[in-house]
């Protein structure tokens, strides 16, 4: 994402000249559907979290009382430190496996990000649903490690440790699609030419490679970061008595007490955290990749302590390399990074994978591997009312939020990609800003909104929710699109005749299909994924598949919930060769 | 909760009024056969109990009087949805399975409840307290312990005082994370009876909490979990819902149920303003049969209400009901009233228990 901004800017840049700043005005509808939606919303938010629940008054309590070093500063510490380890967890396992998908030639690494982008695409939920049959006391990971003589082998759910494995399974995926495009874009040559000047391979990697790889490393650590703030599935499931984050707070707060003023004031708390982070980023470590190199490199004291640091780690890291490299030899350690990889990729597809046998179960609880296989589950699933109505309900939802999202995120995306001035950098941002702020923020926001204007609980609503979620990739896909494209065929098309109308159906159209499509699919299925939205302004009375899962979890857990997942999976896949089809070929 | 004025929740619920003509229609399966038929929507707690509902109370109230009766799952705690479908005069459900503590917030400012008019001869075989102006129980549920007798064969344990004794009695153990009904099971633990609770003596409960906080290793969220963890051995032995036993031992786990606790109960109660109204306290009245209670009770374990219908109800599921008599007298009654008035406070204060302590 963050290269294709970047990319996009210097491209227009280039063209200089030939702009035309009326075009800008095609992102206005856009533009007003997130004044609408997303900043509207989020300031009521604000407003509702200073303002005295009896009187109305101005008040400060609900901050003081979350951070006066009691429950609440507790579970604010423990959010922060878990968001924080998993962004870490991201970045240190997700870099080794970028650099290695980097160097596969164009093919390969295709074929082997479809490995990558399937747990991606599969929603935390079931993830994490099958950890915790996976990792349970008697199940099989734990029989194997008990085997290899490890000691608490039966006791690896409800712990931190755990929570923390899980989200960084869940979201490293999100780490490696962000980085890879940026590794993709260094030129190899330049470590050829560090070698011709006497570098070892790895001080060129260290000192060449590593540091030019920093905007997407440091783009990954920010939304893998955001992400993580505002989970509460993963801390629900796999978490002991003290893993209780903000999110899981908002929840209480909100649908069980009703306590709108200290419901909202952790959600605002989680914004600042997030905006926090992003400006102490881009000081240290420049965030201008995803900000459309927005005014340029800072090049404040904070920057140079950003690049002083990652320069001293590159040191230490290339001189622990070459010890490497004495020890077992070059050739060795690609060996081993390949290694690496692919265990990794396998440990990503394995609690995917493990769901399908769970599903084929004939027991009436789920266990790995199972006794007896059999259908039952699948034929249970498709004759409970419940289930069919919510996918059905699921298809039509992700359905209207993929056309309304592309509609939307077409205009904006041809405005921004023929207009270069000062407003665009923040038309950019608006567009991106769903981004920095957690899902249950906005899901909580619009629920109140939507409560005013009769929203609540329907199926309008939800699809606006959806549609706010998925604006930024489809906006990023369609930009890259549009920038990518040549509108000289138009100009020539027209010089030979053509109306504007025959222009549109016979050149742009079958150029920009495949980018058009690409962005359905993905708005598609961000919705079809989606849990958080749905479950708020759903009200409980509009149910899609996510959270028909997630009552499930909490009312029954039976093997229909596995055979959902299955389901799920196979639509996800299917949808997700579409999109591969779709994608517009790489520069 | 009382607390909760000013525009905030005003606003929230009174805003999905208008939605009602849109959303009227609920997420339900509707075949051909309820074309031009009446028809209630009932909602309840779902799983294995929602199934027990509907064999023992939907399906042959449909037959018997052609009154449609559509089942939906309605969330853990209702009483948010509840309101906002009676403030958006959405009538979605016609019926609602609640607990006496979901009464009392609904009644409290504000009154969410039909009236059911109940006439009093026809409550005669009730126990007592079954029958309030808005509620029917027809499900009575122990919050009780169980355990696992291939791995606690040796020591099986009798009563909260052994949950505690972990020493003499080792296993892994899982506790509910909510102070609802723990607190109750730590001060039985402590020596307190079950039938001499309230009001519960809070500091001396979260003392005894102490004590056993660092042997819990499970600390379940949620009935389904509870089941599962009992079901595939994640825990040697847990405080439950009887029914979510219930489910455990029908599915073939090794479970027993130790009779020492609490009860509750479940009930119906109607959305006030409903225009299915009479039709749904035809519904409630027919819930109260003792042959259908013995259908239901057999079904989900749960015990009936109506104490007539243990003649139509085996002796060996009988045995195995809260309200059978020799486990019945083993156990308090859970005070609603209570915990209406003094949930958000404990919510709280286990909440920071279970952070800092």
């Amino acid at each position: 994402m963050a290269d294709i901004a970047v990319d996009s800017s210097t491209r227009a840049a280039r063209k200089g000249g030939r702009f035309r700043p009326s075009a800008l005005w095609l992102t206005l509808p856009g533009a007003l559907f997130l004044v609408a939606f997303l900043l509207v919303p989020s300031f009521q938010l604000l407003s509702l979290s200073v303002e005295d629940r009896a009187t109305g008054a101005f008040t400060l309590d609900a901050f003081i009382r979350i951070l006066n070093g009691g429950v609440y500063t507790r579970v604010l510490f423990n959010t922060f430190l878990i968001a924080l380890q998993t962004t870490v967890g991201c970045l240190l396992f997700g870099y080794p496996l970028a650099y290695w998908l980097a160097r596969q030639s164009q093919r390969r690494q295709r074929l082997t990000m479809l490995f990558v982008l399937l747990p991606f695409w599969t929603s935390a939920l079931v993830k994490n649903f099958a950890w915790l049959v996976l990792l349970g006391r008697n199940g099989s990971v734990s029989a194997l490690l008990a085997a290899l003589g490890m000691e608490g082998a039966d006791s690896l759910l409800f712990n931190h440790a755990t929570v923390v494995f899980a989200m960084v399974h869940t979201m490293l995926p999100l780490a490696v699609v962000i980085m890879l495009p940026v590794m993709n874009r260094i030129d190899a040559n330049l470590a050829n030419a560090a070698g011709t000047l006497g570098a070892s391979r790895a001080q060129a990697f260290w000192r060449i490679y590593f540091p030019l790889s920093m905007p997407g490393v440091a783009a990954a650590g920010v939304l893998v970061f955001i992400a993580s703030l505002g989970f509460f599935i993963t801390p629900m499931l796999l978490g002991g008595a003290r893993e209780t984050m903000l999110g899981q707070l908002i929840i209480m707060q909100i649908n069980q007490l009703q306590n709108w003023q200290l419901g909202s004031a952790i959600a605002v708390m989680l914004v600042v955290t997030a905006l926090a982070t992003c400006f102490v980023y881009d000081r240290v470590f420049g965030l201008s990749a995803i900000s459309q190199g927005g005014g340029g490199m800072s090049h404040g004291p904070l920057r140079r302590l950003g690049h002083y640091l990652a320069g001293r780690a590159g040191d230490t890291c290339a001189t622990l390399e070459l010890l490497a490299a004495r020890l077992f030899g070059q050739g060795r350690l690609d060996w081993i990074l390949s290694t690496y990889a692919w265990l990794l990729i396998a440990l990503l597809l394995l609690p995917i994978i493990a769901l399908v046998p769970m599903a084929f179960t004939d027991s009436t609880f789920l266990s790995f591997p199972p006794q007896q296989y059999s259908t039952r589950w699948f034929s249970e699933y498709l004759n409970s009312p419940l289930w069919v109505s919510a996918t059905l309900r699921s298809f039509a939802i992700g359905l209207s939020t993929a056309l309304l999202t592309v509609l939307i995120a077409t205009l904006a995306a041809l405005g921004l990609a023929r207009t270069q001035n000062r407003l665009s950098g923040l038309v950019f941002l608006l567009f991106m800003a769903p981004m920095i702020v957690p899902p249950i923020v906005i899901a909580i926001a619009l629920f109140y909104l939507f409560a005013k204007f009769s929203l609540v609980a329907t199926d309008l609503g939800i699809v606006i929710g959806h549609t706010v979620i998925a604006l930024p990739i489809t906006f990023v896909i369609l930009l890259a699109t549009f920038k990518g494209h040549d509108w000289r065929l138009e100009q020539a098309a027209a010089t030979l005749g053509a109306s504007p109308w025959r222009t549109l159906l016979r050149v742009t159209l079958p150029l920009v299909k495949g980018g058009l499509l690409a962005g359905l699919v993905t708005a598609f299925l961000q919705s079809f994924e989606e849990l958080t939205v749905a479950m708020f302004i759903g009200g409980g009375m509009k149910t899609t598949l996510p959270k028909q899962m997630w009552d499930d979890v909490l009312l029954q857990v039976s093997p229909i919930l596995a055979a959902a997942s299955v389901v799920v999976l196979l639509i996800v896949t299917t949808l997700f060769f579409i999109l591969e089809r779709a994608r517009p070929a790489q520069r | 909760m009382s607390a909760i004025k000013g525009i905030s929740r005003r606003s929230v619920l009174k805003g999905a009024s208008a939605a009602a003509a849109g959303l009227a229609m609920p997420m339900v399966w509707t075949g051909n056969r309820a074309f031009g038929a009446e028809r209630i929507t009932v909602s309840d707690v779902g799983g294995a109990v929602g199934d027990a509902i509907k064999q023992a109370f939907y399906l042959p109230f449909e037959q018997e009087t052609g009154i449609q009766v559509v089942g939906v799952a309605h969330d853990p705690d209702p009483v948010t949805q509840f309101k906002l479908l009676v403030d958006a005069k959405s009538y979605i459900w016609d019926v609602a399975m609640v607990t006496q503590d979901h009464v009392v917030r609904l009644t409290t400012p504000d009154n969410y409840l039909e009236p059911l008019n109940v006439p009093a001869e026809e409550a005669a075989d009730l126990l007592p307290g079954m029958l309030t102006d808005d509620w029917m129980g027809f499900s009575v549920f122990g919050i009780v312990m169980a355990y696992r007798t291939d791995t606690m064969s040796e020591h099986p344990p009798t009563g909260w005082r052994d949950y505690w004794d972990s020493a003499a009695f080792p296993g892994r153990r899982g506790l509910y994370k909510s102070p609802w009904g723990v607190l109750e099971m730590a001060l039985i633990a402590d020596g307190v009876s079950p039938k001499a609770l309230y009001p519960l003596d809070v500091d001396r409960a979260f003392a005894k909490l102490d004590e056993i906080r660092p042997d819990v290793a499970v600390w379940w969220g949620s009935g389904a979990q509870n089941t599962q963890t009992l079901q595939n051995g994640e825990v040697d032995l847990s405080d439950t819902w009887t029914s979510r036993a219930s489910t455990a031992i029908a599915s073939g786990a090794p479970v027993k149920i130790v009779w020492d606790g609490l009860y509750s109960v479940d009930g119906w109660s109607i959305p006030a303003g409903t225009p299915r109204a009479d039709l749904a306290r035809e519904f409630v009245r027919f819930c109260m049969r003792p042959e259908q209670q013995a259908i239901y009770a057999s079904l989900s374990k749960n015990g009936p209400s109506n104490t007539k219908a243990f003649e139509h109800i085996s002796p060996e599921h009988a045995a195995v009901m809260p309200t059978a008599q020799e486990n019945f007298q083993r156990l308090g009654e859970l005070d609603s009233a209570w915990w209406g008035e003094n949930y958000d406070a404990m919510a709280e204060r286990f909440q920071e228990w279970l952070l800092l302590g």
